[in-house]
């Protein structure tokens, strides 16, 4: 799971963005030898760094380690066991992408004039970090779903999460980008509690995502780790590259917590949708495209149409 | 609406037909729903889709590499060999065999139409890949096959979210009467259609409004427009009527 990293940087960056405040720093100064009032707007972060990436992989940990609890586990291991072989493996996996923590570091020592740019680059090492990692790994999936006995949706769904999760970065890229101008305008940024409220407002527009996002997050992996957990010999083999078999879990809960799983991110996608924020747009094979819909046709309604 | 109707926006089909239903739409504001069950068979058409395809894949890639002569008891073989465009025929080879284990006749035919559409989507790739290439590797032939189906069906759900987000204003969540269900089965209505028009007249009940039924599955539903109306007073119609049942309704309020 070497995109763990890029599934949950946008939940670092809403923890990152909670923490941060724009603050009007006012000081008179003397020019021409007369005295005026300068007026800046600074952003504030809650904590310092390094302390806030501590915060970070905190709120990482429980948002992912959290779903563990609501799992079922075999016998022959305990909770508190995989929950610390867990949260040491998520945090390497945080602690090892410098990119990652270096754009963390940065949001908290930009001015107003370049932290949406940082914003940017943060957003972009997400983007790139998962689509070069999560397509890699999704591919090499592929090829077990011909060994595994795991249903073929279990597939198409975590490929479906891969191009909804690059929508979801692009939608909010463009959240930025729009609140970018609203706050530089001439008005904004002479207007001090304007400004304060218009990032209030991106911060809001921004967590309310964020959040539908993370509890899509901790389903994926709630029933990834009741996959991996099941599927694993000892504490070593936890998270570690191997092949789900449907034969080692009870297939209750499995299906139970795959439902969960793609009710949800059948949600967000249609919140997505209706926000025309699925902007992804792959030439698909007519041809391709023909036969399928022959498919649809002939599975749901025979010949009643023709 | 009938799923038939969320199906044909979808893949562009009877597009004359449609063209009609959305401009009737916009002239009198007319707001469209889907049932809960027709909602739940637009999302099970997908899901059969992987289902048939789950099955007869598995069966496809290890009828291949038997064919080839690779025991299946080592799959670190199988893992490793080649396609070369002379196993075009191990492929006819392979899907004859699979016709052949259909026996039940209730299923036959449709079974066979929809393993002659995946027969043409794997050969289509096939030829594809060797017009660029002389050979591939057996799991990165079906590798591919798969990222362009899930390409498909993702672009196809996209469409689908964007269809209902624009012409459905909500889901009817009502419990249908299961003896209008009985008496739709009797005349003849597959228990699936059923529920779907029970479903409508139990809304039309509740609500004491009017609404039509638009869809394109004539053998089950519009051709037995006039028993289904006896039964349930439920209007249900090809699109193309749709406005005349419109104007006979406002006109007789």
């Amino acid at each position: 799971m070497s995109y763990i990293n890029s599934v949950i940087s946008p939940s670092i960056l809403q923890s990152g963005l909670t923490h941060i405040t724009p603050v009007e720093e006012r000081k008179v100064i003397k020019k021409f030898g007369m005295k005026l009032l300068e007026r800046k707007i600074k952003f504030i972060p809650k904590f310092e760094y390094p302390k806030h990436v501590e915060e970070c992989v905190k709120f990482v940990n429980n948002l992912l380690v959290g779903s563990i609890l609501e799992i079922d586990i075999p016998s022959k291991f305990s909770y508190t066991n995989i929950q610390q072989v867990v949260t040491e493996k998520v945090t390497e996996k945080l602690l090892e992408n410098d990119k990652l923590m270096n754009h963390l570091e940065i949001l908290h020592e930009v001015d107003k004039k370049n932290l949406f740019d940082a914003l940017d680059e943060f957003i972009d090492n997400i983007q790139n970090t998962f689509e070069k990692k999560y397509i890699e790994e999704i591919n090499e999936s592929f090829k077990k779903f011909f060994i595994s006995d795991l249903p073929l949706e279990f597939y198409y769904l975590m490929y479906k999460y891969s191009v909804m999760f690059s929508d979801y970065i692009r939608y909010l890229k463009s959240i930025f980008k729009r609140y970018r101008s609203k706050l530089f305008s001439t008005r904004a940024l002479s207007d001090y509690k304007l400004f304060k409220k218009r990032f209030q407002n991106l911060k809001n527009k921004i967590k309310k995502i964020v959040d539908e996002m993370d509890l899509l997050t901790s389903k994926y992996f709630k029933l990834l780790f009741y996959l991996d957990i099941w599927n694993s010999d000892d504490y070593e083999d936890i998270l570690e590259p191997k092949i789900y078999y449907l034969n080692r879990v009870d297939k209750i809960v499995y299906y139970s917590l795959f439902k969960e799983y793609k009710d949800k991110l059948y949600e967000f996608n249609q919140m997505l949708a209706e926000r025309k924020a699925v902007t992804r747009k792959v030439v698909i094979d007519k041809t391709f495209v023909n036969s399928i819909k022959n498919m649809f046709f002939t599975l749901t309604f025979g010949e009643a149409i023709e | 609406m009938d799923s038939s109707i969320i199906f044909s926006l979808l893949f562009d089909e009877f597009k004359n037909r449609i063209d009609i239903l959305k401009s009737i739409l916009k002239k009198y504001k007319l707001k469209c729903y889907l049932t809960d069950s027709v909602n739940a068979e637009i999302k099970d058409a997908f899901h059969n889709i992987m289902d048939f395809l789950e099955t007869n894949l598995k069966l496809l890639k290890n009828l291949i590499i038997e064919k080839k002569g690779i025991s299946l008891r080592i799959p670190e073989n199988a893992i490793n060999e080649v396609l070369e465009q002379k196993d075009a025929m191990l492929f006819e080879k392979s899907f004859i065999s699979i016709y052949n284990t259909i026996k039940d006749e209730d299923i036959r035919e449709r079974r066979i139409k929809m393993l002659r559409e995946m027969e043409e989507q794997v050969m289509y790739l096939f030829d594809g890949i060797f017009l660029e290439q002389d050979k591939i590797n057996i799991n990165d032939f079906f590798v591919k096959y798969l990222k362009m189906l899930f390409e498909t069906i993702s672009q196809l759900e996209n469409k689908l979210s964007e269809i209902l987000s624009k012409f459905i204003e909500n889901i009817i969540n009502v419990i249908p009467s299961s003896s209008l269900i009985d008496d739709l089965h009797e005349i003849g209505i597959h228990t699936s259609d059923a529920r779907h028009i029970a479903s409508v007249a139990k809304y039309q009940a509740n609500l004491d409004c009017k609404v039509i039924f638009v869809s394109f599955d004539y053998k089950h539903i519009v051709n037995k427009q006039d028993a289904i109306y006896r039964i349930s007073k439920v209007q249900c119609t090809d699109p193309l009527y749709l406005k005349y049942y419109i104007e006979e309704f406002v006109s007789s309020y």
